[in-house]
């Protein structure tokens, strides 16, 4: 089974660095028989919406090379970015990950998340300045957003998490965007989705 | 220990060249290509390659002048680009070929210009086909790891001498992560051995002359016998190319022997073919998202199949005769045109199947250029689309595109369409 993720954010939030790692996670975990990540290429700016993609497969090799248009799981390190047709290219039964300030609740009620959508949320913009996870003035959403997923995607623990941070960001800044991702956890908050049936 | 590592397709070809030793490396940067040559720097400054040069140049005509010269040396050279970086090497391309120089030259696709786009098609490795080097593609990053030590021993064969491109995806190969199974160096070596070249500029022993200036016919050197005339040096390189074909099947048995990993007969693949009645032919990523348009295309009764080419230079005509003898439809998904004409893996197929003794219809679609996404559901289309086709000959003529959206195009609505 392949399970596909997008990862939504603005230029500078990380949210390429953040898919890589969620990469680099599965595949050091050795419960996914393959993984890619890449990011949608090209000029990237600092604060255009920018949109990264990652699939992890259990059991088949991954051929497709196509962007992700309906993801499994949507992860959105921005709130600002979030459009209605982003809410609604989540597939049926698919996840909702969001960096906000508001409660799951909430959440489902502002934006109308339909019930088969589980939704999960954590303040971790908040939880980066709090704890100086900032570079350039810019809170570093994206590695503790990315641990959000050891709730939701079987396979991928949060041990898998930390150590695709410490090998892509090395020693010396891994400290503290660990204790921030583990803070992040702690604070989550979900509304799990109810399932429906049929196919796309 | 072989190690299985989450590269960019960049960066497993940067791999290989350390796994192949490289002695000299020199390369300007151009998105999407640069990071192959920022990790071998990478590589070079952390002592990883103690062995090798990096020349640092001006140009990417400086950078194939450089490879040219060491290669000349007797060393074993590596450089990258893309499209308008590869378009101003091209003078010294034919230059490569002519001296029989065994340089690998990796290719991140990208669309050329004009329009400017940095996103990928495969425009620029199509355009360098008449150059004289061997051409391979690769599908996913382990192969591009892969088809770089193939490359090396290919072109380093005596009876082959000539460069190689190997051509990859920019960004949807070159900038995605993948596993990638380095191997052993030591394994390497055995497989790729130093390189003994035939020319040797510090052997003063035996002098040979580099690019001389031939006449049109074989002069008279008296006792040392007639030299060859410029035609006689261009007739040996279409042999040795035409000779390269079993020699790459070969290298590709032995790397397969040692490494475990296959990629059809080494010239071509295959996905489903055993009992389909039309097969897809395509190149690169178009080729790996076509095995899900096969799986789709079969699930709605629709027996398909995929033949991806490999090796495009030289053109494997006995192979794909092979390939397709058993079915009635080809359908080509180019990523790039040959302007004027059609997308040209379709027109190259149509030639080499001429007086086949099956002779399928052929048809071909223009796709993803400068970057566009191509999916499989588009594939699994254009398929359907053909064989519906009430009169397939009329509809070959035509070049037929997937993707274009010409309908968001106000002023065309104005002035009535295209």
């Amino acid at each position: 089974m392949i399970t596909e993720i997008k990862v939504s954010g603005r230029g500078g939030l990380g949210a390429v660095t953040g898919a890589e790692i969620l990469a680099k996670a599965a595949f050091l975990s050795n419960n996914f028989k393959d993984v890619t990540s890449f990011p949608t290429f090209g000029t990237e700016r600092r604060g255009a919406p920018v949109h990264a993609f990652t699939r992890v497969s259990t059991n088949s090799p991954i051929y497709t090379r196509q962007q992700i248009y309906n993801p499994d799981i949507l992860v959105v390190i921005d709130e600002t970015i979030l459009t209605e047709d982003l809410i609604k290219s989540i597939k049926p039964n698919g996840t909702f990950v969001l960096n906000t300030d508001k409660c799951a609740q909430e959440i489902v009620d502002l934006y109308n998340i339909p019930d088969d959508k589980t939704v999960v949320v954590s303040n971790i913009t908040h939880e980066c300045f709090k704890h100086k996870l900032v570079v350039g003035g810019v809170p570093m959403v994206n590695t503790p957003s990315i641990a959000l997923l050891t709730k939701v995607l079987k396979g991928v623990e949060l041990t898998h998490i930390k150590e695709a941070i410490v090998e892509s960001l090395g020693e010396s800044k891994s400290a503290l965007n660990i204790k921030v991702a583990e803070i992040a956890i702690e604070n989550i908050d979900i509304r799990e989705g109810k399932k429906i049936g049929g196919t796309v | 220990m072989p190690r299985v590592m989450l590269l960019k397709g960049n960066h497993a070809a940067a791999y290989a060249c350390k796994s192949a030793r490289v002695g000299v490396v020199a390369a300007y940067p151009i998105t999407p290509q640069s990071p192959v040559v920022e990790k071998i720097s990478e590589f070079v400054e952390s002592g990883e390659l103690p062995g090798t040069q990096f020349v640092k140049v001006e140009s990417e005509q400086s950078a194939i002048t450089a490879v040219i010269a060491a290669s000349a040396t007797g060393s074993r050279v590596f450089t990258a680009s893309s499209a308008n970086g590869l378009m101003y090497m091209f003078e010294l391309l034919p230059w490569a070929a002519g001296t029989r120089l065994p340089i690998v030259l990796c290719i991140a696709t990208r669309a050329v210009a004009a329009p400017w786009s940095v996103w990928t098609d495969h425009t620029d490795a199509f355009m360098t086909r008449d150059c004289g080097w061997i051409t391979f593609f690769s599908e996913n990053n382990q192969e591009i790891y892969d088809t770089v030590l193939m490359a090396y021993r290919v072109a380093e064969d005596p009876s082959v001498y000539l460069p190689a491109f190997s051509a990859y995806d920019g960004y949807i190969l070159s900038h995605t992560q993948m596993p990638v199974q380095v191997e052993d160096i030591e394994v390497v070596d055995q497989f790729l051995p130093p390189l003994k070249h035939h020319i040797n500029l510090t052997d003063f022993d035996n002098v040979k002359g580099v690019g001389p200036v031939t006449l049109p016919h074989p002069p008279d050197r008296h006792e040392f016998g007639h030299a060859p005339g410029y035609f006689e040096y261009k007739f040996a390189i279409q042999r040795s190319l035409e000779r390269s074909l079993p020699e790459i099947k070969k290298v590709h048995k032995e790397f397969c022997e040692i490494f475990g990993r296959s990629y059809g007969n080494g010239i071509y693949k295959t996905y489903r073919m055993e009992d389909a009645e039309v097969a897809i032919f395509a190149v690169m990523s178009v080729a790996s998202e076509s095995r899900l348009a096969v799986d789709y295309l079969r699930e709605q009764g629709v027996k398909a199949g995929l033949v991806s080419l490999k090796v495009f230079r030289p053109f494997p005509i006995e192979d794909l005769r092979k390939a397709f003898k058993n079915v009635s439809n080809v359908v080509v998904f180019d990523r790039e045109i040959g302007y004027g004409y059609e997308g040209v893996l379709s027109y190259e197929l149509k030639a080499a199947l001429y007086k086949s003794s099956t002779q399928p219809d052929i048809k071909g679609y223009i796709v993803g250029l400068g970057g566009r996404d191509i999916t499989y559901q588009q594939i699994a289309k254009g398929v359907k689309d053909a064989l519906a086709m009430e009169s397939v000959n009329e509809n070959l003529i035509e070049t037929d595109y997937i993707g274009l959206e010409l309908d968001k195009l106000e002023f065309l609505k104005r002035e009535g369409g295209y």
